[in-house]
């Protein structure tokens, strides 16, 4: 097939320009989390004339960045662990069992979607209140139940389009049990779905400020609770922040590098086919 | 065999989630204290006095929360029934809310309020009662660069025309005379509240209430000479007043590109981290032309009281009386270097403290910080937000005005129920 | 069936369960919520029908954060799906694969920020980056643009929030994009078409699935948008950003009227409902046709 060869020509400088023009606000942030405070009055656009790399191990300290972080990866993984076998059983059972009943539960499901947290913030407080759950527990139940709703649209779709049924009727033939088959069969495919789920869960959850900091104590804080004791309403250490935020940023930028493959078709599959 | 693993694995999960959920009650003898805090500059002195008092008594930690978004963190907690056994009270009406809900403590009659310094508590007696303890000490008012002032030959004003004549002499240097930083709204407030007090609360320190009691008016003569005073003082300022943040308004004053800010003292810090050998200095805003006294605000910027609710109330009495120990407010002093409100505490490391006991010498009258007064906290908020209006030109000093008296008449009525 | 009714809800019941009791539950609490007069200080609550949704609708604050939601949404929806469908084609057209590497990532870079710190950056740009730079370049006249005054701070938070969206909604275009039968492709070359024609009358209808999602998606989001806009502006000056989930944040936690602030916060939640309904029903329809 004959490709455009002005476009082959053309693109790609200007694909990268636009990228460019993307990543510019980041690269900023990075360039000014190396300046000391007093550099801080100096251009926004100008490189560091000394590179304060004590701006990083100053930050880690104060903030107890290594404790914040143990603590935000023990919550992503519990979170995540409790979200993709919840949403995988059920998402699983609402293709492969078509009743009313579970078409309600599905739409129940995709309808969180278009929540505000702000709507069912107040409501939730005082549920977590009447259940009396605690900090960190209490926290990861929570992101369970908010969690559901985008991996059951994704896998829903992605199970209807592109697990065939016919691998799961033969084992059924065989006389393997639901569970079975669930299990040896149909999780093993869902791969490049839950990959994307863990991805997009994660980056939410790592991220997220308000819902820790309705339910933690500074014994454990998560990274952006820790990370916000550096910006008080009277003083802030900018050149902190920005470090903080760019070390923080590792660790994400680590997980999409390697889960950039199965995204793509993750969501190709998942999502389109949905 | 794979099947087991993912029982094993939902059985982790399970056991992993009810392990932490269970909190950190375990045993009698040992208390997790929390602290529900809201500045979080202050995270390093936290740190310390748990320390400090975990020495005292090794049964108990101190923890803190609230980190960052105290509004949402009280209403939250205050939902599901779990606001800490310590609870600091920031400027915002708070001081009003909180003991009307009946969460806090009375402290009245506790002896160790008489460490606090004299005045101050004045300031927050609700219905006569006391039910938090000052931490720390704020004054409001111009905050200046007094190398800026010398190189333009000019003193400190005593009078509003000697300050606007000042204001053209350092205009004619270059250096921008006033910095107002619109972007965080609540420095507007604060500005305004600033220039307001010598006309409006000098006079007459009850004058909300009588606003409140249909006596006076918003748009009556007091205000509309502050505001009139506030749109003198803008022609002098900054032409971005409304995308100016609080931190670059600072830092213009310590790099010597302004001259003044009308702050309170908790700038003085941010001011000095942007240029640590800035000579700075603190006055007063003039009184009206004719007056025999003047006024300046001083007063207690956050107060910590206790959940009177709380399990842990005895503990967290105990440690709210430690605050008031030579000890604390050591640590607090050279910690977060913001005045302590406990008699005795020292003011070396702040350079505007002599500037603030020259008045309080001097005999000027004391008015507590405005923001506190206002009943609910949405007044001020909106009012800030409401200047940023005033500053683009959108609006009129008197329907800023009108606006105020609104908010406040409905915060009342609302706080009153 | 596969899966008999017993099984099926086995494996629904531990996800339905959780999200039930913390989801569904709150929702339907915070609508009750929404017909009384609570307060946050106050013990007592009084049942008060529809009140609260008349009152705002009478006032002027709500139908002017209405108004700036509305017109939020749209630019921000239009702006973002051309954007990202205009780079997930040019990505299609260019077959360097290094260079379309690396723009995907960077461009999908800012999804993966925190929002709040976002907000304190783009404050940065448009208050010091951007007139900086364009003094560096010359162009005086556009670094005295005052990006976050009353007449711009609503085009400002568009810009920058939309910079952090374009990634996801491009790396959907782009993974349709990539799912287009190659054999199609073909088909229509054989029979003359040039890249160009190939681009309008195949590739694009046969991605309208990911119209369907994008515009979805952009639209909920930018409705529910809160913690960028906020970080960076607080809603002002005055009220000039002030989208309905800030006034929403601001009537809870400032003036405590959390019955109101529930009224505010459902209709927000039956619009972004409405909304979505709409475009997916004429959208799909279109796909059927076609």
């Amino acid at each position: 097939m004959r490709r455009n060869k002005v476009a082959s020509v053309v693109l790609p400088p200007i694909l990268i320009i636009i990228a460019l023009v993307f990543f510019l606000p980041v690269f900023l942030t990075i360039i000014n989390a190396f300046k000391s405070m007093e550099e801080m009055t100096r251009p926004f656009y100008s490189f560091p004339r000394h590179l304060a790399f004590e701006n990083f191990t100053q930050v880690v300290k104060t903030t107890h960045m290594v404790n914040a972080f143990i603590t935000s990866v023990l919550v992503v993984s519990l979170s995540m662990v409790g979200i993709v076998l919840f949403t995988s059983m059920a998402s699983y059972a609402i293709v492969r069992h078509k009743s009313v009943f579970n078409q309600v539960i599905y739409i129940a499901f995709i309808s969180g979607l278009m929540i505000p947290f702000s709507v069912i913030m107040i409501p939730l407080m005082k549920v977590v209140g009447v259940l009396k759950i605690g900090s960190m527990g209490g926290l990861i139940i929570i992101y369970i139940a908010l969690g559901m709703s985008l991996p059951v649209f994704l896998l829903t779709g992605f199970i209807k389009g592109s697990v065939p049924l016919e691998l799961e009727e033969s084992a059924h033939i065989d006389g393997a049990g639901n569970f079975r088959i669930f299990i040896f069969i149909v999780l093993p495919l869902l791969k490049p779905i839950i990959a994307t789920v863990i991805m997009l869960g994660t980056v939410w959850i790592f991220n997220d400020f308000l819902l820790p900091s309705l339910l933690l104590t500074s014994k454990r804080f998560t990274i952006p609770l820790s990370q916000y004791q550096l910006s008080g309403q009277y003083l802030q250490w900018w050149n902190l922040m920005l470090a903080g935020f760019t070390l923080t940023l590792l660790p994400i930028i680590v997980l999409f590098l390697s889960f950039q493959k199965y995204f793509i078709k993750g969501v190709t599959e998942g999502a389109l086919k949905g | 065999m794979r099947r087991n693993t993912l029982i094993v694995l939902i059985l982790l999960l399970a056991v992993g989630v009810a392990g932490f959920a269970s909190g950190g009650q375990e045993g009698t003898a040992k208390i997790e204290l929390e602290v529900l805090v809201w500045k979080q500059e202050a995270t390093a002195t936290y740190e310390a006095w748990a320390k400090a008092f975990n020495v005292l008594h090794p049964n108990v930690t101190v923890v803190y929360s609230g980190v960052g978004n105290y509004d949402e963190a009280v209403k939250a907690r205050m939902a599901a029934g779990t606001l800490p056994a310590v609870i600091s009270i920031p400027g915002g009406n708070y001081g009003f809310i909180l003991p009307k809900a009946g969460i806090m403590m009375d402290l009245t009659d506790q002896k160790f309020l008489s460490r606090v310094k004299d005045g101050i508590l004045d300031g927050q007696r609700l219905d006569g009662k006391i039910y938090s303890l000052p931490i720390d000490l704020a004054a409001q008012g111009f905050i200046y660069n007094k190398k800026v002032f010398k190189d333009a030959s000019v003193q400190v004003p005593q009078t509003w025309d000697e300050l606007f004549s000042a204001c053209v002499k350092i205009k004619a240097k270059g250096v921008t005379p006033l910095v107002v930083t619109g972007h965080d709204q609540w420095p507007l407030g604060i500005a305004v509240m600033t220039i307001a007090t010598p006309f409006v609360y000098g006079p007459d320190p009850n004058f909300d209430m009588n606003v409140i009691n249909g006596k006076k008016h918003f748009t009556g003569p007091e205000w509309t000479k502050a505001m009139e005073m506030y749109s003198k003082l803008l022609k002098y300022a900054n032409p971005d007043v409304n995308d100016l943040s609080y931190g670059l308004g600072n830092q213009k004053v310590a790099i010597g590109e302004a001259a003044m800010v009308i702050q309170g003292v908790w700038a003085v810090s941010s001011i000095l981290s942007y240029n640590n050998e800035a000579e700075l200095g603190l006055f007063i805003p003039p009184a009206p032309d004719g007056a025999k006294k003047n006024v300046m605000i001083l007063g207690a910027d956050s107060t910590i009281g206790v959940n009177a609710k709380h399990k842990d109330k005895d503990m967290g009495l105990k440690f709210v009386e430690w605050l008031t120990t030579e000890e604390a407010v050591n640590i607090w002093t050279d910690v977060t270097h913001i005045f302590s409100a406990m008699k005795g505490a020292h003011a070396d490391f702040d350079p505007v403290a002599k500037d603030i006991q020259k008045y309080v010498d001097a005999g000027v009258s004391l008015y507590p910080l405005p923001n506190h007064m206002w009943f609910m906290p949405n007044v001020w908020s909106d009012w800030s937000a409401k200047l940023q209006e005033f500053n683009a030109g959108m609006i009129t000093a008197n329907d800023t005005n009108q606006t105020l008296e609104n908010y406040l008449l409905e915060a009342y009525k609302v706080y009153s129920k | 069936m596969l899966i008999s009714a017993r099984k099926s809800f086995l494996f629904t019941f531990p996800g339905l369960f959780l999200y039930g009791i913390f989801v569904l539950f709150p929702i339907f609490f915070g609508f009750y919520l929404s017909l009384t007069d609570i307060s946050s200080f106050v013990e007592k609550l009084h049942f008060v029908g529809l009140q609260n949704y008349i009152t705002i609708f009478g006032e002027e604050r709500f139908l002017n954060s209405l108004r700036v939601t509305v017109i939020y949404v749209l630019i921000s929806s239009v702006l973002i799906n051309s954007v990202a469908l205009i780079i997930a084609i040019s990505i299609d057209a260019s077959s360097n694969r290094l260079v379309n590497g690396i723009t995907r990532v960077l461009v999908y870079l800012p999804a993966i920020l925190t929002p709040i710190i976002i907000g304190f950056i783009w404050y940065y740009i448009y208050k010091l980056g951007f007139p900086a730079i364009f003094k560096l370049l010359g162009l005086t006249s556009l670094a005295s643009i005052r990006f976050l005054s009353p007449s711009m701070a609503l085009f400002s938070a568009i810009i920058a929030t939309s910079w952090m969206n374009i990634g996801v909604a491009m790396l959907i275009y782009s993974a349709a994009l990539l799912g287009v039968d190659a054999n199609l492709l073909a088909a229509a070359s054989i029979d003359g078409a040039g890249s160009w024609r190939r681009l309008v009358a195949v590739k694009l209808p046969l991605i309208t699935h990911a119209f369907i999602i994008n515009f979805v998606h952009t639209l909920v989001f930018a409705f529910k948008q809160f913690d960028q806009i906020f970080s960076m502006t607080k809603g002002g000056p005055g009220t000039v950003t002030e989208t309905l989930s800030i006034y929403i944040y601001k009537v809870a936690f400032k003036n405590s009227q959390v019955g109101r602030a529930s009224a505010a916060a459902y209709v927000l939640f039956f619009i972004v409902m409405l909304v979505s309904l709409v475009i997916i029903v004429s959208l799909n329809k279109r796909a059927v046709e076609r």
